[in-house]
C-alpha cells in the first residue's frame, strides 16, 4: 500500500516536471517562454509580484555562463506567469460569484 | 469584457425602469446608473451593518479604531497632538507659495476646500480624476513639473487640502455610462483574487475584517477613503491612498500597479461610492 | 543477482523514503508554519504554541482525530479551493508557494498536534 502510493507520487512528480518544462530545450528559450507568459498575465492586470524578480535573475544567471541556475529561475517565472494568467482568466470571468454576502 | 460589462449594464438598467414601473425615460439616463450604484451601496453597508450591529454607519470615517475598542484609545491618545500636525503646515506653505508664472495653487482649488469634489468622473476625457492627479495638472498647467505621487509634498498639500475640507461629506455621483463602466472596473478590481496567495480585498476588509490576521486586524472597507492622506507611524510620515493600496497589492504576493494608475483610480472611485454619505475627515493617523 | 537485490532495496529505499517522517522531517514542518515567506499557517490560524495567532481561521488541533487520512490533510493544504472556492487560506501546493516536500513535512508536524 505505502509503496503504491510512493510510486504514484513519484510517478506524478515527473509527470508534473515533464508537463511544466514545455517545449524549451535550454535556458534561453525557457526565458523566452517565461517573458512571454508574464507579458500575457501582465496584459490582463495579474501579474504576481515576485515573477519579474526570477526572469531578470534568470537573464543574469544567463549571462554569467550558468545554464542550470537559468534555466531553473526562467522555469519559476514562467510557472508563476501561467498560473497567473490563470487565476485573472477565472477572476475575470467568475469574480461576482466571489462578492461576500 | 467591456461588451459583457455593457451588456450586463443594458439588462440592468432595462430591470430598474421597469421596476420603476416604467416612469423613467430613457433620457433620464443619469438616474439609472444612480439607481444601480445606490443599490451596491446599500447592499454593502448592510453588510457591514449585520457584521457589526453596535457600530454607527459614520463611525466608519474612523477605520479600523472603529471596530477595534483598545486600539482605539491608543489612537485617541495620539490624535492629541496629531503627528500630521506640522506636515499640515508645510502643506499650507507649499498650497500659498506661487509658481514661477506668479498664480498657485489657490488659482486652481480657491481656498483647498475642495475635497467633495474627488474623485469625480470627467465625462469630457472618459477618465476618473482623483484628487492628487488634479494637484499634479494644476502644477503642469502652471508650467511646473509633476510631482510623485506616493509620499512627500503631494501628500502634504493633499493632507492641507484634506484638513481644509473636514466635515464634508462623501457624496460622489454615477451619472453615465463613462462613469459607471469605471466604478465596475473598480468594483471588479475590489472582489477579484489576485497574487499567489490568492486574496482580493473582500477577503480581508470584508470576510476577515474585524479578526486577527497574526497582529493586525484589517479595517472595515467602508470608510477607507475619508481620512486619506495617512501619517503612518511605520512611514514616519504621511502617504497617499494609492500607496497604501500598493502595500496591500505587495502583501498578497501581486505585482502593485502604480500610483494614479487607471486601476487604481477606478478602485478608488469605487470605494468612495460605497462610502458615500460618511464624513471626509483627513488626514488620518496609523499604525 | 547481488545487483539485483540491491537495485531493488535501494529503489524500495527511495519509495519509502518520503512518507517515512523522523524528527527532522517534523522539525521542519513546524518551522514551515512560523516562517512568513512560507506557511505563516499562524497567521491565520491558533496553533499550540505558537504565539500571536491570527483567529479567522479554525484552530489547528487534534488534527490526526479530524484529518484520519493524510491525503485530505494534504489536499487542504495543497489547494483549499477544492473545498471552498472562495476560501481566503491560500492555494500553498497549486500556487507553487510550498514544495510537494514541504507540504510532506508540514502534514507531519500538524500530525503531532
Ligand atoms: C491580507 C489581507 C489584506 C488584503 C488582501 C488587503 N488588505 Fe488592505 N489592509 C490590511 C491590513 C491588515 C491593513 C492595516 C489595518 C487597517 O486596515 O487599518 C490594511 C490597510 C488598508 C488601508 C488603510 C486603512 C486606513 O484606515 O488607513 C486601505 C485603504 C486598504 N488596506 C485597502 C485595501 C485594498 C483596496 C485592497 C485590495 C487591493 C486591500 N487593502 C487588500 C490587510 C489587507
Ligand atoms: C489567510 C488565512 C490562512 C492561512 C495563511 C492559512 N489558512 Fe488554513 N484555513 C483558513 C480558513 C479560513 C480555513 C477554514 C476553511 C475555509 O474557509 O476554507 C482554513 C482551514 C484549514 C484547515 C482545515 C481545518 C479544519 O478544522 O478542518 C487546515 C488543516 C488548514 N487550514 C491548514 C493550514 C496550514 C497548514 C496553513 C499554513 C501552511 C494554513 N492553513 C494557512 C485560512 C488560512
Amino acid at each position: 500500500m505505502k509503496n503504491l502510493k510512493g510510486l504514484v507520487v513519484i510517478a506524478t512528480l515527473s509527470f508534473t516536471s515533464l508537463s511544466f518544462a514545455g517545449d524549451a530545450l535550454n535556458a534561453e528559450e525557457m526565458l523566452i517562454d517565461a517573458e512571454e507568459a508574464n507579458a500575457a498575465a501582465a496584459a490582463i492586470g495579474f501579474e504576481w509580484r515576485d515573477t519579474s524578480k526570477f526572469i531578470s535573475e534568470a537573464r543574469i544567471a544567463l549571462a554569467d555562463g550558468k545554464q542550470e541556475e537559468a534555466y531553473q529561475l526562467a522555469q519559476r517565472g514562467y510557472d508563476q506567469a501561467v498560473l497567473a494568467k490563470k487565476q485573472g482568466e477565472l477572476m475575470m470571468e467568475n469574480w461576482e460569484k466571489y462578492i461576500p454576502m | 469584457m467591456l461588451t459583457t460589462k455593457i451588456k450586463l449594464t443594458l439588462s440592468l438598467v432595462a430591470a430598474t425602469s421597469l421596476l420603476a414601473g416604467c416612469t423613467s425615460s430613457n433620457s433620464d439616463e443619469s438616474a439609472d446608473y444612480q439607481a444601480l450604484v445606490q443599490q451596491d451601496i446599500s447592499t454593502f453597508q448592510t453588510f457591514f451593518k449585520n457584521r457589526f450591529p453596535d457600530v454607527e454607519i459614520e463611525d466608519y470615517k474612523n477605520g479600523v479604531y472603529a471596530i477595534d475598542e483598545n486600539a482605539r484609545l491608543q489612537w485617541e491618545d495620539i490624535e492629541e497632538f496629531p503627528p500630521y500636525e506640522l506636515e499640515v503646515d508645510d502643506g499650507k506653505v507649499l498650497y500659498e507659495t506661487p509658481f514661477a508664472n506668479g498664480k498657485s495653487y489657490a488659482d486652481c482649488f480657491g481656498d483647498g476646500a475642495v475635497r467633495k469634489q474627488y474623485p469625480q468622473f470627467d465625462d469630457k476625457r472618459g477618465e476618473v480624476v482623483t484628487l492628487e492627479l488634479a494637484i499634479n495638472e494644476c502644477r503642469e498647467a502652471n508650467g511646473e513639473k509633476p510631482l510623485k505621487y506616493k509620499k512627500g509634498n503631494i501628500a502634504k498639500l493633499s493632507a492641507y487640502m484634506a484638513f481644509q475640507s473636514r466635515g464634508q461629506i462623501v457624496a460622489a455621483r454615477v451619472s453615465s455610462e463613462g462613469a459607471y463602466n469605471a466604478y465596475m472596473g473598480g468594483k471588479e478590481f475590489f472582489y477579484s483574487k489576485r497574487g499567489q496567495m490568492n486574496l482580493s480585498c473582500a477577503d480581508c476588509h470584508m470576510r476577515a475584517t474585524g479578526y486577527y490576521l497574526r497582529a493586525d486586524v484589517p479595517s472595515p472597507a467602508i470608510g477607507h477613503v475619508t481620512h486619506f492622506p495617512v501619517h503612518r507611524s511605520k512611514w514616519g510620515q504621511l502617504g497617499t491612498l494609492h500607496r497604501r493600496y500598493g502595500g496591500c497589492n505587495q502583501n498578497i504576493r501581486a505585482k502593485a500597479f502604480k500610483p494614479q494608475s487607471e486601476e487604481y483610480r477606478n478602485l478608488e472611485f469605487f470605494q468612495t461610492v460605497m462610502s458615500n454619505g460618511l464624513e471626509f475627515n483627513g488626514p488620518g493617523s496609523r499604525k | 543477482m547481488r545487483v539485483k537485490k540491491v537495485v531493488i532495496a535501494l529503489l524500495g529505499f527511495f519509495i519509502i523514503a518520503p512518507l517515512w517522517a523522523g524528527e527532522a522531517e517534523i522539525e521542519k514542518g513546524k518551522n514551515l508554519i512560523y516562517t512568513r515567506t512560507k506557511g505563516n499557517c499562524i497567521s491565520c490560524h491558533m496553533i499550540p504554541g505558537g504565539s500571536l495567532p491570527g483567529n479567522f481561521a479554525p484552530p489547528l488541533v487534534q488534527m490526526k482525530a479530524r484529518y484520519p487520512d493524510p491525503d485530505d490533510l494534504r489536499k487542504q493544504i495543497f489547494d483549499a479551493r477544492i473545498k471552498n472556492p472562495q476560501t481566503i487560506m491560500p492555494p500553498f501546493g497549486a500556487h507553487k508557494m510550498l514544495s510537494e516536500d514541504e507540504i510532506d513535512w508540514l502534514v507531519e508536524y500538524l500530525y503531532t498536534l
